[in-house]
């Protein structure tokens, strides 16, 4: 993969980039930060992805421990420890359905975010996550529950 | 749940969020430095010639000439003799390693340090872009070596990340640039640059457990700051251009540019507002963004592009635009600006100034 194809598949990527450092990171300016540290990272050690197919889900673990960096060095604490933390939306827009996805556990976001918004894979997730695919199901479960229960009574709420 | 509404439930993309990407590819296109990817027998080689020159370098030069990959590339030839060695630093070490700061040097804009981790005994320690699976070699794009994890795994000892973060004097991380890793053993050398105003400057250094053994997950931590003291070198000269120059097109003027050479870069301070008589569009423009890029011998923008940038109040209250530019090239006679509407891509006036030295005190 020459260095104009690199650019332009990670160009490619930018949605799913934002999507991701979006749901980690309650500030702009951060978003920004990780994305640049990440396209940078990711392209010096490019010659170390050996399968290049696998590019996108290994520039998001790169993404993803961007993000925490960021959140370790702006809380002094390490993520998990802050997993009911979520980003601040964009101003201006209502969104039932992203205000309930950044309030879920960190643990639970991410693969929903993955899954339902980048269409990843159960074993593309387990593989970006450094996690067993079976943990990954059970953490969709789990955020898929929280979800429907919080968007329920949110339509419940409006109708009364 | 519909498909769009998952699609669509971060809302569209900020404009700044694309561009920030695409200046990260760009740059990374534009790298002249590659990621090395040494064949194991120019590995050999270039072993062989750094065991034979360590003991010349270091009595006679410090750590930098061993390390000429990391300082020595951003400085202007001839300045390596100005980096200092001998930094004062006082530390509060962090749980499982010890940094110390074994050379800077201090232009007045920017700081670059060599700064060495050295991991505690029962320690393995592994730079903030690794991970544990990963060879302890990848860094020079090798494959052969056990990952990080196996090693700490087979020698029992604990395997730590350790990062560096400059951070100003509010305690507040600095953006750095120019990060570079290598390893000395098993030792970490991070080269790090951030901005820098005055000599003082403080590293906050950060460990995190990775594995305690072959089971656990332990994530302990700890925290450490290094404030160290890297006088700004004398080795600066000045410059600077005829002002005011009129820019009729964009309906500004140029009220002030300076240039200033160091060792490791040129900046380049240009500052413009509106011109007298412009009509209200003009200052929408410039609190909106009018910006200037300035240009190399072949018409492209410096690819280290902008240092800073502010808007600032006129004696009038009108509001000038205040831009830093660095580039590592070395000084030319002259300066082309070209301005621009870097949201619309409307282009206004393109110009090109000749620079006379100035003192320091002119500056």
């Amino acid at each position: 993969m020459d260095k104009q194809e690199l650019g332009q598949r990670i160009v490619a990527l930018t949605g799913t980039l934002y999507h991701i450092s979006y749901s980690l990171l309650r500030s702009e300016a951060d978003r920004e930060d990780a994305v640049q540290s990440a396209i940078e990272k990711g392209w010096r050690k490019a010659a170390a992805l050996r399968d290049e197919r696998k590019l996108k889900p290994w520039l998001v673990r790169i993404l993803i421990n961007e993000c925490y960096t960021i959140l370790r060095r702006n809380s002094r604490e390490f993520p998990a420890e802050m997993s009911c933390n979520p980003a601040a939306p964009a101003p201006n827009r209502d969104s039932a359905l992203r205000d309930e996805i950044l309030a879920l556990p960190e643990p639970l976001r991410l693969p929903i975010v993955l899954h339902y918004m980048e269409g990843f894979s159960i074993k593309d997730i387990a593989s970006a996550l450094r996690c067993p695919q079976g943990t990954v199901l059970s953490r969709m479960n789990r955020g898929r529950s929280i979800l429907k229960r919080n968007l329920s009574e949110a339509n419940h709420d409006e109708e009364k | 749940m519909k498909r769009n509404d998952w699609e669509t439930a971060f809302g569209d993309i900020p404009g700044s969020f694309c561009a920030t990407v695409g200046a990260a590819v760009t740059r990374m296109q534009r790298d002249p430095r590659p990621n090395p990817h040494r064949k194991p027998a120019l590995i050999l080689a270039a072993a062989i010639v750094i065991a034979a020159s360590t003991a010349l370098a270091l009595s006679q030069f410090g750590v930098l000439d061993t390390l000429q990959d990391t300082l020595r590339a951003f400085l202007q030839p001839g300045a390596s003799q100005l980096v200092q060695t001998d930094i004062a630093q006082t530390a509060r070490q962090p749980r499982h390693a010890a940094f110390t700061v074994e050379e800077a040097i201090n232009d007045g804009h920017r700081i670059y340090a060599v700064i060495r981790v050295h991991g505690d005994g029962d320690v393995l320690l592994m730079d903030e872009n690794a991970e544990a699976s990963w060879t302890t070699d990848w860094w020079q794009g090798g494959e052969d070596a056990d990952s990080y994890s196996k090693l700490a795994y087979d020698t029992n000892r604990t395997l730590v990340q350790a990062s560096v973060y400059p951070v100003d004097s509010q305690g507040m991380a600095l953006t750095t640039e120019a990060a570079q890793i290598h390893y000395d053993g098993e030792d970490i050398i991070y080269t790090v640059s951030f901005p820098a105003q005055s000599g003082q400057a403080s590293l906050q250094l950060f460990t995190y457990e990775v594995y305690a053994d072959g089971k656990t997950h332990s994530q302990r931590q700890g925290f450490g700051q290094l404030d160290i003291t890297v006088p700004v070198t004398d080795a600066r000269s000045f410059y600077a251009a005829e002002t005011p120059v009129d820019l009729p097109v964009g309906n500004m003027t140029l009220t002030a540019l300076t240039v200033e050479q160091t060792p490791i870069a040129t900046y380049m301070t240009c500052e413009y507002e509106a011109a007298d008589g412009a009509p209200d569009l003009t200052y929408v423009n410039l609190l909106d963004g009018v910006w200037a890029d300035w240009l190399d011998e072949n018409g492209e923008p410096y690819p280290e592009g902008t240092n800073s940038n502010s808007l600032t109040p006129t004696e009038t209250g009108q509001t000038r635009m205040v831009t830093v530019y660095r580039a590592f090239d070395v000084l030319p006679d002259t300066v082309t600006l070209r301005f621009h509407n870097g949201m619309t891509g409307e282009t206004f006036d393109t110009i090109t100034v000749a620079l006379y030295p100035i003192t320091g005190e002119e500056n």
